[in-house]
């Protein structure tokens, strides 16, 4: 009688662990790449960035931003050995008006790194391939990021639109053009491993550089819309988005 | 003894763990599953949901009941009766859909193509963000079909023809809202329109002519402030700047925006979401077939195209909407200043989405 219970113990026991799904003897914690989880933290100067409330320009001229969008491509990551470490096809919408900020770079060899380059637009064959390659929700599909102008007339890279608060009068910067693409690189320095694979970083976008830096720019008298790639007011926009990127901090 | 209870043990953990991970039907049954034929270089890859695969039987079943006058309360209007395919699948003509007892809506119906690449939700002010929810909401709205999924489901039961069906595309006579949503989604999925003169030639296979040539750089070119200086001979300067809201190849836009009409009581996506600043804002919807879709705007308000091209070239000073908040409608207030010739190139152009395959096909049309 006392074996029968132990058989059937025995049996219990084996019906359990035959059904365990926990069978894998590799451990899941070891990652053989690594991901960086990036945000967006968009400042107006020392402040934080607001939509659809009035705000300061550095030309002193009170406005409402309405929409600030951009594309990010071209990302890579310099290692300790200085190698360049290209991110190929990864790409970000990041739309800071709605709050979508955030977006994460994948497949990343694990090691030390020195310094993170990526453009906002996007290279001439990209900015100009057939849209309709990219599922709805990709940050290249036009469907999603409403910055496309027409068929493979090319990307808008940043809509930066709004009112100015005294008359009411719109502005609308749609800043396209391959020859407008910016370039950047960040120094940081972290590391990753297999055991501590995934990280999360912060860029800082200051807004008000665009207005700023190297020169002061004013809606009223520089202009409220830009038209067309090489316009004076695209230009001078361009001009002062080489330093809107003043922190790149990896937690 | 021991051998016996050896046996026990083996076959009862075999059959422990077949029935944990066996979660097929208790009726095996296989589907075929639904292929699409559209050019891939005229529209994004194909967005099915991973939870509702397309099948011929599921699509069958779809088409079955969207055609149905069974879904209203007294058997007499079915999905397709306000969304007629030779209209685009959209009403008659007509300004405003009347439901079964006679109810006038308040909005006028939408072109339900190319529904797959919708991400922001469906309807005029988006409340419904799923397409099989979507689905259900015209059967059980009292001022159209009137009738309650119950009812539905009751009737649907009774009907071997659509027990036999529902088998067929989800391996269970049980009938629910779930299966009937599924399959009316699946449906309204498969309805793509791809093969309109524009897109073949994108495709290469025809040309515009240089009327429609030109209405299409009207359409895609921003408006220039008037105190610009213009080169008259170049339409690149004469932008109607149609494609910020309706640019991609599907002719829309997924945001919810104003569009400077007055008279506007209707709040739209601001009466869905409680959110002031959405206030008569609505689906920039497509505009494929957009010949055959009039009338226009959410309240059916312009019989025609000339009339919508109109209103954008006025100076929009009684919109309803504050159109600081929508700087690119702001933009055409006084920019846009099309020559007759100028707007009939626009139209011409808009003709071109027309496609007559997607308004006669065969497999989008009634099966009874």
């Amino acid at each position: 009688m006392k074996k029968t219970v132990y058989i059937l113990l025995g049996l219990i026991i084996a019906v359990f662990s035959a059904c365990s799904p926990d069978q894998d003897p590799i451990d899941q914690n070891e990652a053989s790449t690594s991901s960086l989880k990036i945000t967006m933290d968009h400042k107006m100067g020392s402040a934080n960035m607001a939509y659809n409330v009035d705000l300061a320009l550095p030309s002193s001229e009170n406005v409402q931003m309405s929409r600030l969008s951009y594309i990010l491509g071209g990302f890579y990551l310099i290692d300790g050995n200085n190698n360049k470490v290209l991110l190929k096809d990864q790409y970000a919408l990041i739309e800071a008006h709605k709050g979508d900020v955030t977006f994460t770079l994948t497949d990343i060899p694990l090691g030390d790194y020195i310094s993170i380059g990526f453009s906002i637009g996007l290279d001439s064959a990209t900015n100009h391939g057939n849209p309709n390659q990219y599922a709805a929700e990709h940050p290249l599909s036009p469907i999603n990021n409403s910055l496309h102008w027409n068929w493979t007339g090319g990307y808008i890279f940043t809509a930066l639109e709004g009112k100015v608060v005294k008359d009411a009068e719109t502005f609308i910067f749609h800043l396209a053009g391959d020859q407008n693409k910016l370039d950047f690189e960040l120094p940081t320095s972290f590391s990753t491993s297999a055991t501590d694979a995934d990280k999360e970083a912060v860029i800082t976008y200051d807004v008000s550089e665009v207005f700023k830096n190297p020169e002061i720019y004013s809606i009223a008298s520089d202009g409220a819309s830009s038209h067309s790639v090489s316009s004076p007011v695209t230009v001078k926009l361009i001009r002062n988005m080489s330093d809107v990127f003043t922190k790149f901090e990896v937690k | 003894m021991k051998r016996l209870l050896l046996f026990a043990l083996i076959g009862t953990s075999i059959y422990a763990c077949t029935d944990v991970v066996n979660e097929v039907p208790n009726t095996p049954f296989s589907t075929t599953p639904y292929t699409f034929t559209y050019n891939k270089n005229l529209l994004p890859p194909a967005r099915i949901p991973k939870d509702n695969p397309l099948t011929q039987e599921g699509v069958a079943l779809g088409r079955m009941l969207f055609y149905d006058p069974i879904l209203s309360a007294d058997s007499t209007q079915s999905c397709a009766s306000c969304h007629n395919q030779k209209d685009g699948f959209t009403d008659n003509q007509l300004q405003y859909s009347i439901g079964i007892r006679g109810t006038v809506g308040k909005r006028n119906s939408m072109s339900i193509a190319n529904l797959m690449w919708h991400l922001d939700g469906f309807f005029w002010d988006g409340r419904s963000d799923i397409l099989r929810h979507q689905a259900l909401m015209p059967i059980e709205d009292p001022t159209e079909m009137d009738e309650t999924i119950g009812n539905v489901v009751v009737k649907l039961s009774n009907s071997l023809m659509y027990k036999e069906a529902f088998e067929k595309a989800f391996g269970s006579t049980v009938i629910n809202d779930e299966t009937i949503g599924k399959s009316l989604e699946q449906f309204m999925l498969t309805l793509v329109s791809a093969n309109s003169k524009f897109d073949r030639v994108m495709a290469g296979l025809e040309t515009f002519t240089v009327q429609e040539q030109t209405g299409r750089t009207i359409f895609n070119a921003e408006a220039i402030p008037l105190n610009e200086e213009q080169d008259p001979n170049n339409p690149q300067n004469f932008g109607a700047d149609c494609f910020h809201c309706h640019g991609n190849s599907l002719f829309m836009s997924r945001e919810y925006l104003t569009n400077g009409l007055p008279n506007v009581t209707d709040l739209g996506r601001g009466g869905v979401n409680g959110n002031t600043r959405d206030n008569y804002k609505f689906k920039a919807t497509t505009l494929r077939n957009v010949e055959k879709t009039g009338p226009y705007m959410h309240d059916g308000r312009f019989g025609t195209l000339e009339e919508v091209v109109q209103h954008y070239l006025g100076d929009l000073s009684d919109a309803t909407s504050d159109l600081g908040n929508e700087p690119n409608m702001h933009a055409l207030r006084d920019s846009v200043y099309l020559s007759e010739d100028h707007k009939a190139a626009l139209v011409s152009f808009l003709k071109t989405l027309t496609d007559e395959e997607f308004l006669t096909k065969e497999e989008y049309s009634n099966p009874f």
